[in-house]
């Protein structure tokens, strides 16, 4: 199947915000309502049966950006080793949407970085907790408004010298 | 008390207290890097393992958005630090894939050789660390040896043994002189056979065999 | 791990036993980043090695945090931690692991051995210049002398 024609097939089924192409990969944007239908159609009718990636995008300081995240879901189909991006475009405070851990197992460690990392909720996600940062962490690191040295959670420990240890 | 498993799981009042859990705490020596894993054991089989990550974080992503193509390739090698050169090839073929730059087929010859060298060593440390943990020490320091060699034919080529951030946009920092292309194609054939001898003493090991 | 394979050989120096239990153990080697998540973790090990102990931090994310100065990574275990015996590099040569413990050795065969707090003695501290932590782009790191970093205080400069 040519890039073009999973392109027009998935804008038949689903309503489709914008699809675009760019350097042979094919990327499509779907409102937020739709997208487990979206998800669910592209796996089960289109064969995009492997979840490459969840991530998000956070277009804060981006030039012309509408909305604020950019919920990105890489999918591949296996037999025909085709490719296809999934976004769906999120602003505060609706940062909810459906988990894809129903369609997809894997979903459960990608969807819990986003959290992590982003502060996406999932709804239905059986165990939404942080994954890479210790659980007394409070912000979401990788939006764009949280500076790089963080915000003094790192030095907040305390202090073994020779005496007591 | 019921001495096999079938017996213990069909077992209906025994229930599953028989299971330990044990913390395969982020500091063990198994898991190198650190892993943390809570094993749910029964005797020495594990019948669920539930992983937990996150003690290496290092928050490459955050630094990516203040630095620049070329820059970001040194963080790139602290990625995978055991094959450092195949990662700065991946970030650069993406990067270049973004910008439409097509390398030169010179470039991407290089660009191979060195990811597939790369590769080995990764593969000789990893499967020389398995060894290292069950005891066959003996291909650990082999194929130590044989990365050694690796390790020369990088230091030759750009200067550091690894973490060396040796491709840029484009293309790669030095092109191969003709002494770093005879350190690759010298020991190329007997290295074949070398490792294909060495493996003999990971794959009949004595630790193994006796678990098959 | 280079260092305790067959070219540079650590075994040579008295020192090819790597026990991985704590319990056991006399020196430990932190190398590289430390995260924040693993801080604690490294500490308590700490804490369960027996004395006389030494600690080695080798590589520059070990001592300094090195090229990560992320939310996420300890800049220096030593903020945390006495350690006796800093490597430079990322990552450091085989070679400069070995000379640091052969440096340890002699720093063992000349200050003593019996307990740790003849190290903590306030005459054996040298004033540290605190070295003023700066966003990563446009400006070089100064040391500010008119602050002065308490070693056992928790809160950095501006941290």
């Amino acid at each position: 199947m040519a890039v073009s024609s999973v392109a027009s097939a998935i804008q038949a089924k689903i309503p489709v915000a914008s699809s675009d192409e760019f350097r042979g990969q094919l990327r499509v944007v779907v409102p937020a309502e739709s997208l487990e239908s979206a998800l669910r159609m592209v796996k089960d009718e289109l064969g995009f049966d492997l979840l490459v990636d969840i991530t998000c995008v956070d277009y804060l300081h981006y030039r012309g950006a509408r909305d604020r995240f950019g919920l990105v879901y890489l999918l591949a189909n296996t037999s025909n080793n085709q490719r296809v991006t999934l976004r769906v475009m999120l602003n505060e405070p609706n940062l909810t949407v459906p988990t894809a851990v129903p369609l997809w197992e894997g979903a459960n460690w990608l969807e819990r970085e986003v959290w992590d990392m982003f502060g996406i909720q999932f709804e239905g996600h059986p165990d939404l907790r942080r994954i890479l940062l210790p659980d007394e962490f409070d912000s979401h690191p990788l939006r764009k408004d949280y500076p790089l040295q963080g915000q003094g959670e790192r030095h907040n420990f305390p202090v073994l010298t020779r005496e007591e240890a | 008390m019921p001495l096999t498993e079938a017996a213990i799981a069909a077992d209906p009042e025994r229930g599953q207290d028989y299971l330990w859990t044990l913390n395969f705490g982020p500091q063990h020596p198994a898991t190198h890097t650190t892993l943390r894993l809570v094993l749910k054991l029964d005797g020495e089989r594990v019948v669920d393992a539930v992983p937990d990550i996150g003690y290496l974080h290092s928050g490459f992503e955050k630094i990516g958005e203040h630095l620049d193509y070329n820059q970001y390739v040194t963080v790139t090698d602290r990625m995978n630090y055991i094959s450092p050169m195949a990662n700065n090839v991946a970030w650069h073929h993406a990067v270049e894939k973004l910008i439409g730059v097509e390398p030169t087929p010179r470039c991407q010859y290089i660009r191979v050789i060195v990811s597939e060298l790369a590769r080995i060593s990764d593969h000789l440390l990893s499967c020389g660390a398995i060894g290292l943990d069950v005891g066959a020490f003996t291909f650990f320091l082999y194929g130590f040896y044989q990365r050694e060699q690796i390790y020369d034919i990088f230091e030759a080529l750009c200067g550091a043994r690894f973490t060396n951030s040796y491709t840029r946009v484009g293309g790669v920092l030095h092109d191969m002189t003709p002494l770093v292309i005879e350190k690759i194609r010298y020991p190329l054939n007997r290295k074949r056979q070398q490792i294909a001898l060495q493996s003999g003493w990971i794959v009949r090991a004595r630790a193994f065999q006796g678990r098959r | 791990m280079a260092t305790g394979a067959s070219r540079h050989d650590l075994a040579r120096f008295g020192a090819e036993v790597f026990r991985f239990s704590p319990r056991q153990c006399d020196l430990m080697i932190v190398a590289g980043r430390v995260v924040m998540k693993m801080l604690p973790v490294l500490q308590r090990i700490w804490q369960q090695m027996h004395e006389p102990k030494w600690c080695i931090s080798m590589g520059a994310c070990a001592s300094t945090g090195g090229i990560f100065d992320t939310y996420c990574v300890v800049q220096g275990i030593d903020r945390f931690m006495p350690v006796d015996m800093y490597v430079p590099g990322c990552p450091p040569r085989p070679e400069q692991l070995i000379q640091a413990i052969i440096d340890l050795q002699e720093k063992i065969q000349h200050e003593g051995t019996i307990a740790g707090s003849e190290f903590s003695l306030s005459s054996r501290q040298q004033p540290k210049r605190a070295l003023v932590e700066l966003p990563i782009l446009g400006q070089a790191p100064r040391f500010d002398s008119s602050v002065r970093v308490d070693v056992h205080s928790t809160e950095r400069e501006g941290v």
